[in-house]
């Protein structure tokens, strides 16, 4: 169980994160807009992408109602089981998006999108790694809320294998400007 | 189907699939993908091309029958 201290850094450190994804996303974004902009195929295939992450995080919790029911330890908080099973949510989606060509919207500058990704990827990355030297990454048994850190930063490197995935498969498959 | 007349439209004008997209203002892969036939765009996305390329609907999007 957190402490009370513990408890408000979260909700603070959320709080600050959710500002900054604003400007952030106003940084991203070519036209200073906070809305990234899809075209209509990629609106139509971010719909199919949401209904099957939608479905996975609803089979997902389903499990875990057994899980409660026969009172199964799992080895984590459950706020490091909730918060991963929105993660495997983002994943689904994220990856969906990706190999139908609708994750990178019409006025996405990829340059910076991409150095977003690395900072946001190495941040988390070093609070985890300071986690487990300090020990507070695994206590009594159960993994504790900086896992969370480790969560997202294998998330946004997973996200970024599966963009270098895609850019191989199309230069395989030949798809160019002037196929 | 591949929409071949499309793709011969566009490389007479010399377009490339990115410069058409970002005259109907729509990405590249969307382009792309009305051309292999993967994607059936709606009427409005089918208007703009046909204003960019010179070409009524009926030559760009209309199939005889076999």
């Amino acid at each position: 169980m957190l402490s009370q201290a513990e408890a408000m850094g979260i909700l603070i450190g959320a709080l600050v994160g959710i500002i900054l994804c604003f400007f952030l996303f106003k940084y991203m974004n070519r036209d200073k807009k906070l809305k990234t902009q899809y075209d209509e195929m990629q609106q139509k295939t971010r719909g199919k992408a949401f209904c099957y992450s939608f479905y996975t995080v609803m089979i997902i919790e389903a499990l875990m109602i057994f899980v409660s029911l026969f009172d199964l330890n799992l080895p984590m908080t459950d706020a490091v089981v909730h918060f991963t099973i929105i993660v495997i949510g983002v994943m689904v989606l994220a990856c969906y998006c990706i190999w139908n060509d609708a994750y990178v919207g019409l006025n996405t500058n990829m340059k910076r999108y991409g150095v977003i990704m690395l900072i946001a990827g190495a941040i988390n990355l070093a609070s985890a790694i300071a986690a487990i030297a300090g020990g507070r990454m695994l206590v009594g048994g159960k993994l504790q809320a900086p896992f969370i850190n480790m969560l997202c930063a294998v998330m946004l490197i997973a996200i970024a294998l599966v963009l270098l995935a895609k850019k191989i498969s199309d230069a395989h498959s030949g798809e160019g400007d002037f196929e | 189907m591949k929409n071949l007349s499309m793709k011969a439209a566009r490389a007479a004008k010399d377009l490339s699939q990115q410069e058409l997209a970002e005259r109907v203002g729509v990405s590249r892969q969307t382009i792309n993908a009305i051309e292999k036939g993967d994607y059936n765009p709606t009427i409005n996305l089918c208007r703009a091309i046909c204003r960019e390329l010179g070409k009524t609907l009926d030559e760009l999007f209309w199939e005889e029958e076999p």
